[in-house]
């Protein structure tokens, strides 16, 4: 196993890390929005620690994001391997997230999940939040069942909690027959108090919007326990 | 159905020049076709998008790296 996963693509000096959230936190000084912010780091960054310090510096940085969603279709793939979250040098920068209060965003698809359980078991004091709900891409009856396995292992772990976003990317659109039924069953398997809520905007404006209500509609029909059909 | 107030976990925002895919050829995407938001998406879009939502707070995820080549 390589010990930097990080060298198989182009490298993005810590630098720019810092510039990105220093840019969000002005902006966030002068609007009001956003009021948290999940910076970027690579916990393979033998300079990790000295990036962290100074993200967690920033009122707004709650946490940090490396995509580390891998699958066997190169479209979908986004890390430059399936097995970074177990990478010595890697887990060692997640390790330094609890001392700073940071969270981590977990972006994996179902067959990586086994390994983010392992990650969140291996680092209780930290909290993982799993992105768009585990990125369901398969909705046969196969890539469903493989999912919710996959997921069932991860709300065995009470560190890891679920963002309901993204739930449209596979799909192109938003259709309540297809979101509500992922929402109903987050919900069912974490508990609402594991669950929160994303737009993804600007992605998701795509193919959907928020005056609409679009986004809201299938969560309001899992809350009022409708019947879809 | 009686309104929440809702804090919307998950946006981006960018400046064209933040990011390279944005200004590159069109290539296939998870996402699909995505040239409609290949251009700046401000706080203040983001603040429009949001009215009358009832969301009333934000988190950003990290989005900019100058170079990167991919969406996410």
């Amino acid at each position: 196993m390589s010990s930097n996963p990080s060298t198989s693509r182009p490298n993005w000096p810590a630098g720019q890390s810092l510039d990105e959230a220093r840019w969000v936190q002005s902006v966030a000084d002068v609007t009001g929005w956003p009021h948290a912010y999940v910076a970027h780091a690579d916990p393979a960054d033998p300079d990790v620690g000295a990036l962290l310090a100074r993200l967690a510096e920033l009122p707004l940085t709650r946490g940090i994001r490396q995509q580390a969603h891998w699958h066997a279709n190169p479209q979908y793939r986004f890390a430059p391997r399936p097995d970074l979250m177990n990478d010595r040098q890697w887990r060692s920068g997640v390790g330094l997230l609890a001392q700073h209060g940071l969270l981590f965003e977990l972006q994996i698809f179902t067959s990586q999940m086994a390994d983010g359980a392992k990650l969140a078991r291996a680092f209780p004091d930290t909290t993982f939040v799993l992105e768009h709900a585990g990125m369901l891409e398969d909705r046969s009856v196969e890539g469903l069942q493989r999912w919710r396995e996959g997921r069932r292992e991860l709300t065995d772990r009470s560190n890891v909690n679920v963002k309901l976003s993204g739930l449209g990317t596979f799909d192109h659109a938003y259709r309540p027959e297809i979101v509500a039924p992922i929402i109903a069953d987050t919900v069912a398997m974490f508990g609402a108090d594991r669950c929160l809520y994303g737009s993804n905007s600007p992605i998701e404006k795509l193919w959907t919007d928020y005056t609409s209500r679009r986004w809201h509609r299938p969560i309001h029909i899992v809350m009022a326990g409708l019947d879809l059909a | 159905m009686k309104a929440i107030p809702t804090i919307d976990g998950h946006h981006h925002r960018w400046r064209l020049r933040d990011l390279a895919w944005l200004s590159g050829p069109q290539v296939p995407r998870i996402f699909g076709p995505y040239q409609p938001i290949c251009r700046a998406y401000t706080i203040d879009e983001f603040g429009s998008d949001v009215a009358g939502s009832h969301v009333v707070q934000s988190v950003y995820v990290q989005t900019k790296l100058a170079g990167r080549t991919k969406p996410g």
